[in-house]
């Protein structure tokens, strides 16, 4: 649970939907803010390999069943990864001109987490549309303006799967004291 | 029969008294923690209340039952505390503290807990 976060993000990637690995399959876990990616394989795995147990025949719409649970966790492989990135910020944006409203660009660039962002940008989406979001994206955003005035480390929780116009979306970011 | 009569009473007197123990759950504590702020935390979609910050002395120390050194101020409104702006200005006086590396005083409460993380509703930015 008080696991420090010095680790590289490289080790603690998760995926952020399902991704089909073989059987194996990757689900993210957010169980509390010192970890807050974890991994677990296998929870779909058994489920698969039942289907062809022995290679007895099975009646067409388990077939037909198998098929499309194949296909749901094919489509969930268009695969958004989560991952933190550990470093600091480098520039903060704030636009009406930019979908997202304000981002942050970031020391280290999350495609050299593995992550499908072009660039080294994060937004908050300050300009969400409903309230809530809105909020979430300022508060976020404050902090990521505070880290950068006081040049402190960052880990900010990169979704590459939630795209705001051209850049990923951080759903979370944490300051670090040094 | 007068003997019975008194381990009767006496049976009566016990299952009285603890009735009147108060249940465990009640026992909750409310406490100031003096510390400083180490690590500032602002999410989305309202997990961990939405905003967090992490001391640097674990909450239990102080006989608070709470995960760990963090605390939440519900910044999203999800929990049944204080109302977001609220939050928000608590939030804002820890960022202020971790910015500052002042220490805060922050009042506690282990009755109110999201996802076991407790509850704060006051900071006091203290001056060295």
């Amino acid at each position: 649970m008080l696991v420090p976060q010095t680790l590289s993000s490289q080790h603690l990637r998760t995926t952020a939907n399902v991704r089909f690995v073989g059987l194996a399959v990757l689900v993210l876990a957010t169980d509390g803010p010192d970890q807050g990616l974890s991994g677990a394989t296998g929870a779909a795995g058994g489920g698969l390999r039942a289907c062809f147990v022995g290679g007895v025949p099975m009646r067409i719409e388990n077939w037909l069943k198998a098929a499309v649970l194949l296909a749901a966790l094919l489509g969930a492989a268009a695969h958004a990864t989560v991952a933190r990135v550990v470093g600091g910020i480098d520039n903060v944006l704030v636009s009406d001109g930019f979908s997202g409203g304000c981002a942050a660009r970031l020391a280290v660039a999350p495609s050299t987490e593995g992550l499908d962002c072009s660039e080294p940008w994060v937004a908050f989406n300050c300009a969400a549309e409903t309230e809530a979001e809105r909020q979430d994206g300022l508060r976020m955003f404050d902090s990521a303006v505070m880290a950068f005035a006081l040049e402190k480390r960052t880990t900010i929780w990169v979704d590459d799967g939630a795209k705001v116009g051209d850049y990923c979306f951080g759903n979370r970011i944490d300051v670090h004291r040094n | 029969m007068a003997s019975h009569g008194i381990f009767k009473m006496a049976g009566a007197l016990a299952v009285g008294l603890l009735a009147a123990l108060p249940s465990a759950s009640a026992l909750a504590v409310e406490a100031e923690v003096t510390a400083n702020v180490t690590r500032t935390l602002a999410a989305s979609g309202g997990r961990w209340g939405g905003c967090m910050a992490q001391l640097s002395v674990p909450l239990s120390n102080e006989g608070l039952d709470c995960t760990g050194s963090w605390v939440t101020f519900s910044c999203a409104g999800t929990g049944a505390q204080a109302s977001k702006k609220d939050a928000a200005r608590l939030f804002d006086a820890a960022l202020l503290a971790f910015a500052l590396d002042q220490q805060v005083r922050v009042t506690v409460d282990d009755a109110m807990q999201q996802g076991g993380y407790c509850y704060a509703s006051r900071v006091e930015v203290l001056q060295d």
